[in-house]
């Protein structure tokens, strides 16, 4: 690989990362006229909290950070202090800091997400191979179909679905029916001290339904995406010489079919993980998850818009940096890449 | 004779398919003695790589081997379950594929996919040991050790065709099957290729068949040559009889539609098409194309006559004494 290569493909990175950066900043600020401090204070007023002096706190605040300048002053400045790594103040949560909230926030929907999406892609990709190889348990056949009708419905009615069927005590429900909880990533009012056994399950029972609405909508994408992947593989040259000469049936399946065909996934699911930002939100917000997704709905819902560009920039960071890892991993995974790497 | 090592008798192969059942290989008798170079010619659609296949047990649904056995060395291997055929592959009978330029796996290096053919028939041995096969592998072809470190898609259309027929003779088998080896390459490579092939086989002594359709190169290679026609054999001699005395008048038409050296005869085909074989019609299936047809040839479906050379054709009532 060659230096210009990652060169290329590192300055093809911050490109994206400052194009979007840009679009993100000026999109909602043209879109809309509103004050979050001014509506924050009205709010406060309006409970009683504040009783005079509003224009005075709301000139303060637009002086500290500087609101009442020009936006592409205003762009500059932020871009400045986003290199420096500061993202600024929460509008509506003041003092917290943008970094702050979304540290707390990351973690949660990483867990959730990226582990969701692994789990469908890994799901789906190996009954979808095993689907087009000759001799696919009769079982499976049956199961495809049933993903393949779910992969369109959207993953928020399937958890609207998953609730009422595991949320909500019904008649029909057998005695040792599960009830899992909805909301929140843990239970609430329970002050955990370190990471013990009974803090992870409780986190794992809270994740089940939003993660499974991820996970049942999207096995079937991957399935079916793998499965003509591998039909074409099935048909490639080398596998039907690879089986002429003997070889051992789950190698040809391995390395031979499922290596080859699981290329293109790859790909796919770089752009998956894109779902990060666009997807989730409403699994989130449905759930009360306290993800990025739930964070960026709020902020939204409140016009915090140093809270909207800090989620944004670190979800444009994140899908660029997964495309620049699979750009730098893929000449390691495709030889024939190589050369032209 | 020598002993055969494969004898086939009565293959029939046939794929099921909603217009009905065709008959790709229908009756065909052969033996190949132990390390004789037979040809097999014919036109697309023949039966030719279809034997091929049914020999391997690699015909694919909707294909079936409808009948006949194919035994190597005794042993029957139509009735094989497939593990036991899975041994027989690549280990006592080995495919030098048609379509070299994708026969191998992009992503494996030639090293790992040569040794997946040792280890997955048992061989186990150390490091070095493995390496010093691979490189006097290598060496039989005509190739450097250093092409195992590299990957398909940096070896050229000849050099991949070695890999395999290297990957074909890494168990000594009895038989090769070669598909058309050379039909991907150019004509010098051809040559080279044909050569490699014609070494390895005479060091560790296997047969081989030969599929194709190209007469002048089966003149060079084979001892004998079996001619196919809409799934049956039609012709079977030595090379010498073949193009000295052809008997079949399909044989005939296909010795004279080669070009000739002195560029003056024009170029000859055989008009007319193969029968369709989901309806072979009665009688000698080359009768519609045949220039010497008789009331007879539309009526009955002529005998192969012969006992070393073989014919199936009613101008030829006599076994001709070799």
């Amino acid at each position: 690989m060659s230096i210009t290569y990652i060169g290329a493909r590192v300055g093809m990175f911050i490109l994206v990362v400052w194009l979007a950066t840009t679009v993100i900043f000026f999109l909602p600020r043209i879109a809309s006229d509103r004050n979050p401090v001014r509506e924050r204070m009205i709010m406060m007023a309006a409970t009683g909290n504040l009783s005079t002096g509003m224009e005075k706190v709301v000139a303060a605040y637009e002086r500290d950070y500087g609101l009442d300048q020009p936006l592409y002053l205003q762009y500059i400045r932020y871009l400045s202090s986003v290199l420096r790594g500061d993202l600024n103040v929460s509008l509506i949560r003041h003092p917290t800091t943008v970094m702050d909230l979304i540290q707390e926030r990351m973690p949660w929907t990483l867990g959730l997400v990226g582990f969701s999406i692994l789990v469908a892609f890994a799901l789906g990709s190996l009954s979808g191979a095993t689907l087009a190889w000759p001799g696919a348990p009769t079982w499976l056949k049956g199961v495809l179909p049933i993903f393949l009708t779910l992969s369109p419905i959207p993953y928020f009615m399937l958890a609207f679905f998953l609730i009422f069927i595991f949320a909500v005590r019904h008649e029909w429900q057998p005695e040792w029916w599960p009830m899992l909880p909805i909301a929140g990533a843990s239970k609430v009012g329970t002050i955990y001290d370190g990471w013990d056994l009974a803090r992870v399950w409780d986190v794992v029972r809270h994740s089940i339904l939003p993660a499974s609405s991820i996970i049942l909508s999207q096995v079937g994408f991957w399935a079916l995406g793998m499965r003509g992947m591998m039909i074409t593989t099935a048909g490639e040259d080398y596998v039907t010489l690879a089986q002429m000469r003997g070889l051992r049936p789950d190698r040809i399946f391995g390395q031979y079919g499922m290596r080859n065909a699981l290329l293109p996934q790859l790909t796919s699911l770089a752009l998956a993980m894109s779902l990060i930002v666009s997807g989730v939100i409403l699994v989130e917000y449905i759930f009360r998850y306290p993800g990025m997704g739930s964070l960026l709905f709020d902020a939204i819902a409140g016009f915090d818009y140093f809270v909207i560009y800090g989620v944004v920039l670190v979800l444009i960071i994140f899908v660029a940096t997964a495309t620049l890892v699979l750009d730098l991993v893929y000449p390691l995974i495709d030889p024939r890449v190589r050369r032209a790497a | 004779m020598a002993e055969p090592v494969l004898t086939i008798r009565d293959l029939r192969v046939y794929f099921n398919i909603r217009a009905g059942t065709v008959r790709a290989v229908d009756g065909v008798d052969l033996d190949i003695a132990e390390g004789e170079k037979l040809g097999l010619v014919g036109e697309s659609g023949s039966g030719k790589t279809t034997t091929a296949l049914a020999i391997m047990r690699m015909i694919k649904p909707p294909g079936e081997i409808a009948g006949g056995t194919i035994s190597l060395d005794g042993r029957d291997l139509v009735e094989l379950s497939e593990p036991e055929m899975r041994s027989v592959r690549g280990n006592d009978i080995a495919m030098v594929p048609q379509a070299a330029m994708n026969a191998l796996n992009p992503v494996r290096r030639v090293r790992d996919q040569m040794l997946d053919g040792l280890r997955d028939h048992g061989v186990n041995e150390s490091r070095n040991r493995m390496q010093d096969r691979l490189t006097t592998l290598m060496a039989q072809v005509g190739l450097n050790a250093n092409v195992l470190d590299l990957f398909p898609h940096e070896l050229s259309g000849g050099m991949k065709q070695r890999v395999t027929i290297a990957m074909a003779i890494c168990h000594n088998p009895r038989l090769i099957l070669a598909d058309e080896p050379t039909s991907a390459l150019d004509v010098v490579v051809q040559r080279q290729v044909m050569e490699t092939l014609e070494d390895v086989r005479s060091e560790i002594g296997a047969a081989v068949i030969l599929v194709g359709h190209d007469m002048g190169l089966m003149a060079q290679f084979a001892d004998r040559i079996g001619v196919m026609y809409a799934g049956k054999l039609v012709e079977l001699a030595t090379v010498e009889q073949i193009f000295a005395n052809p008997r079949h008048p399909y044989t005939r038409l296909l010795i004279s539609s080669l070009p000739d050296t002195d560029g003056k005869k024009r170029l000859q085909g055989i008009p007319g098409l193969p029968p369709s074989l989901l309806a072979v019609p009665p009688g000698c299936p080359f009768m519609p194309r045949c220039p010497e047809a008789m009331d007879i040839c539309g009526v009955e479906a002529p005998e192969l006559i012969g006992d070393i050379d073989i014919v199936s054709c009613h101008l030829h009532t006599e076994t001709r004494v070799a």
